[in-house]
């Protein structure tokens, strides 16, 4: 049998990340001008030493174009999430449309299929909502972009209670103020910042 | 490059202003005086940008884009909303999973060819 110390060094990697996970986690949910900001966002980030997970409601066929064009912009990796993906800092995850992704022990990806939540899939609050208080020093933080309806809202307020950090797009610069303006209404969003400023504070938060 | 765009509304002086100024920047801009006609177009074979009315008399904005998922005409499109309602309420019901931008009249064309490029470019990425 292959002792860990003499297995090759991508399953090492593979080892190593499923029982280390990320060091910070930054959750993202967007909808209906939404590929826009994200873009501004990503444009602005460095590699963080945290994971980005990022719900964005959009037909399947964009999925591919929406990871190129945001990769195009960011200086971290981006990719479509994939069930059972170990989640690493420094890499941008999109969750693919049609399947709801949960986070399981805050470090590794989950697709699973089931009804729409919010008339969505997927949900942005399925995600946020399956994040775990964190340990100590892990820092998790929400975000709700642009969007119609209340998707988020529920999860926002979730992330909140698990020591989380909130943040809501201002609605100045939403295409659609909607979620956004559902997520404040919880009275859990800590601040409400224009995209630039959301990047800043990621920024902040993760790097000073 | 694709740069095909269709307008959706019925309000005659709201095509003319999107056919002229998205004409100058060379987009090929086809006008659609209603939804029924939109489908029309689609049946046709029109792929790219979709600006979309929602108060339309007959069929609505979003009765509309449920007609483009029934009949099979999304890929190969982007439905961005062109509309006067700064909040367009509940009804939705999901169908905001379509639509990727959603611009406010009145506009300016400067603000609507840099909202068409961004859309665009998801479809040449």
């Amino acid at each position: 049998m292959t002792s860990p110390a003499s297995a090759p060094t991508s399953v090492r990697n593979a080892i190593a990340s499923l029982t280390a996970g990320p060091s910070h986690l930054v959750l993202i949910g967007s909808s209906t001008g939404g590929p826009r900001v994200l873009n501004e966002i990503m444009a602005l980030l460095p590699p963080l030493p945290a994971a980005v997970l990022v719900v964005q409601h959009m037909p399947r066929f964009i999925n591919p174009s929406l990871v190129r064009t945001l990769a195009s912009n960011c200086r971290m990796p981006v990719c479509l999430a994939q069930d059972q993906q170990p989640l690493e800092d420094g890499h941008v995850y999109l969750a693919p449309s049609d399947l709801h992704c949960r986070l399981v022990h805050n470090c590794h990806v989950t697709l699973v299929d089931g009804p729409r939540i919010n008339f969505v899939k997927p949900s942005i609050d399925v995600t946020m909502q399956s994040i775990r208080r964190p340990a100590p020093g892990f820092r998790v933080m929400g975000i709700i972009l642009t969007g119609m309806g209340k998707d988020g809202a529920a999860g926002l307020r979730h992330v909140k209670a698990m020591g989380g950090f909130t943040i809501a797009q201002s609605e100045a610069t939403c295409a659609v103020y909607g979620m956004p303006r559902e997520a404040v209404l919880t009275g859990c969003v800590d601040h409400q910042l224009d995209p630039p400023q959301i990047a800043h504070r990621i920024i902040q938060s993760l790097l000073a | 490059m694709s740069r095909n765009v269709m307008i959706v509304d019925d309000d005659a002086s709201i095509r003319k202003l999107v056919r002229a100024g998205l004409t100058q920047y060379g987009y090929h801009v086809q006008a659609a005086e209603s939804g029924a006609a939109c489908l029309d177009l689609l049946q046709s074979g029109f792929r790219g940008v979709i600006l979309m009315d929602i108060q339309m008399p007959d069929l609505g904005g979003w009765a509309t884009i449920r007609s483009i998922l029934d009949r099979q005409f999304l890929e190969g499109n982007i439905i961005c909303m062109l509309t006067g309602m700064n909040d367009p309420g509940s009804d939705s019901e999901g169908l905001e999973t379509y639509v990727t931008d959603y611009i406010v009249k009145p506009f300016g064309i400067g603000e609507l060819v840099h909202r068409v490029e961004q859309a665009t470019a998801f479809l040449e990425n």
